[in-house]
């Protein structure tokens, strides 16, 4: 989806709507990985730990920032509420 | 102790906390600085003895009023072991032993086995280490359980923090001197179901702070024209916020208020696993209200939810409780599922 969002932009074309949508799959789905290893895995986060810690720690905490950088969250759904003709 | 009693104790915990709590006394705390004012307040009103008897020299109070402390001292992001002492020194006084003059508690968390009153054995993750002078811990003595007292030796100490940069230090102790060690009747997993209790009520606490820190700043921060909170897309993230943090604080009441009836390992196993998914939830709703600001290190809504994220995995995951209770509702058999939810009660 990103690769066709690229391809757009090449064509001269606006995928504003396009973009939105990659963008929110892909904010909600990295920032669920870090609760998600949290679940599985019975490991602290710790900067001083094992690869998978130092991973979970740094993720745990900078993934809050997926869903800002680039539009927040909220706009980016009333691009694609426009995109479906809601407003 | 009566309900004025709590009462007493939530004002002075309160005025405590938000005079000596400051944004750089957490600041200072994390670059390892011991903050000796907050401390020194708190040993003066006997608060780490909450739960310790009179006859001790304690406070003689119960597991309710200890959860007020712990969620005061969760809502602050209070940078000291407050809880681990009151813990700490409620596991002395089952064996009868009286803490020593001045001392700060740890808590040995791990298998350790004694020899002539030589210990030995290791304690990965030992909270407020470096700051400690004594630990307590549970111990087997043969096939008796023991409860003994160590002074913290920093030659056994390996430093380490949390993520919130709390110290979680790494101890080894070989053939260890026990300064006081006594026979104690209680569950060899004690301090893993209290760790379990107090960090819950810890981190019901710091989620009511990111709920009122997220409303404050929804209705201060404008935005295109108006106050965020305006927007429906926040109203709702706010409310979900609110549900997980009054489901949270149940739980950690919940959990306390079983203590107090001695039969606390159903309620434990769920307010760890339920707080836990209300950490996922919340700190994400949280953060997301707060947009960019609230993730610079000058905002101190991380102050709140790195705790959150480093309480969630100590002392067992969600995960792990639930697992508890899991196979224990399915060894139970199917007749007694209901019963144990209704009454409580599934005797982990």
């Amino acid at each position: 989806m990103s690769v066709s969002v690229a391809g757009m932009l090449n064509d001269g074309e606006n995928p504003a709507l396009e973009a939105s949508v990659v963008k929110d799959l892909g904010a909600v789905f990295e920032q669920d990985l870090p609760n998600i290893a949290h679940r599985l895995m019975d490991l602290e986060p710790d900067n001083q730990g094992n690869d998978f810690q130092k991973y979970l720690a740094i993720l745990t905490q900078i993934s809050p920032s997926f869903s800002l950088r680039g539009g927040t969250r909220e706009i980016l759904r009333g691009i694609i509420a426009r995109g479906l003709g809601l407003r | 102790m009566t309900d004025e009693t709590s009462q007493l104790l939530s004002d002075t915990a309160e005025k405590l906390f938000s005079d000596h709590v400051t944004k750089n006394c957490i600041i200072d705390a994390e670059k390892g600085t011991w903050p000796d004012e907050l401390w020194s307040e708190v040993i003066a009103n006997g608060l780490n003895l909450i739960l310790v008897p009179e006859e001790l020299g304690g406070v003689g109070g119960n597991w309710m009023n200890a959860g007020i402390l712990f969620k005061a001292s969760g809502r602050y992001q209070a940078p000291i072991p407050l809880a681990e002492n009151i813990v700490a020194s409620y596991i002395l006084s089952l064996a009868g032993i009286s803490q020593p003059q001045d001392s700060i508690l740890t808590i040995l968390n791990g298998a350790f086995v004694a020899e002539k009153d030589l210990l030995s054995g290791s304690s990965p993750r030992t909270p407020f280490a470096s700051h400690s002078t004594h630990g307590v811990v549970l111990y087997k003595d043969g096939s008796d359980l023991k409860v003994g007292l160590i002074k913290i030796d920093k030659n056994d100490l390996k430093d380490s923090n949390n993520i919130a940069l709390e110290n979680r230090g790494h101890i080894e102790l070989d053939k260890a001197s026990l300064i006081e060690n006594s026979k104690v009747d209680c569950d060899s997993n004690l301090v893993k179901k209290l760790g379990a209790l107090m960090r819950s009520n810890q981190m019901a606490g710091a989620l009511e702070s990111i709920l009122t820190q997220s409303v404050r700043y929804a209705n201060e921060r404008i935005q295109f024209g108006r106050p965020i909170g305006k927007f429906q897309a926040i109203q709702q993230d706010l409310a979900v916020l609110s549900t997980h943090v009054a489901a949270s604080s149940v739980a950690a009441d919940y959990a306390c208020s079983s203590m107090d009836k001695g039969n606390p390992d159903f309620a434990i196993a769920v307010a760890k696993s339920r707080i836990d998914d209300a950490v996922s939830v919340g700190a994400g709703i949280a953060h997301q209200v707060h947009g960019a600001i609230g993730f610079t290190y000058e905002h101190g809504l991380h102050f709140a939810t790195r705790r959150l994220w480093a309480w969630r995995a100590e002392y067992g995951s969600g995960s792990e409780w639930s697992k508890v209770l899991g196979e224990k509702a399915i060894s139970n058999g199917a007749d007694k599922f209901w019963p144990s939810i209704t009454q409580g009660d599934l005797d982990i």
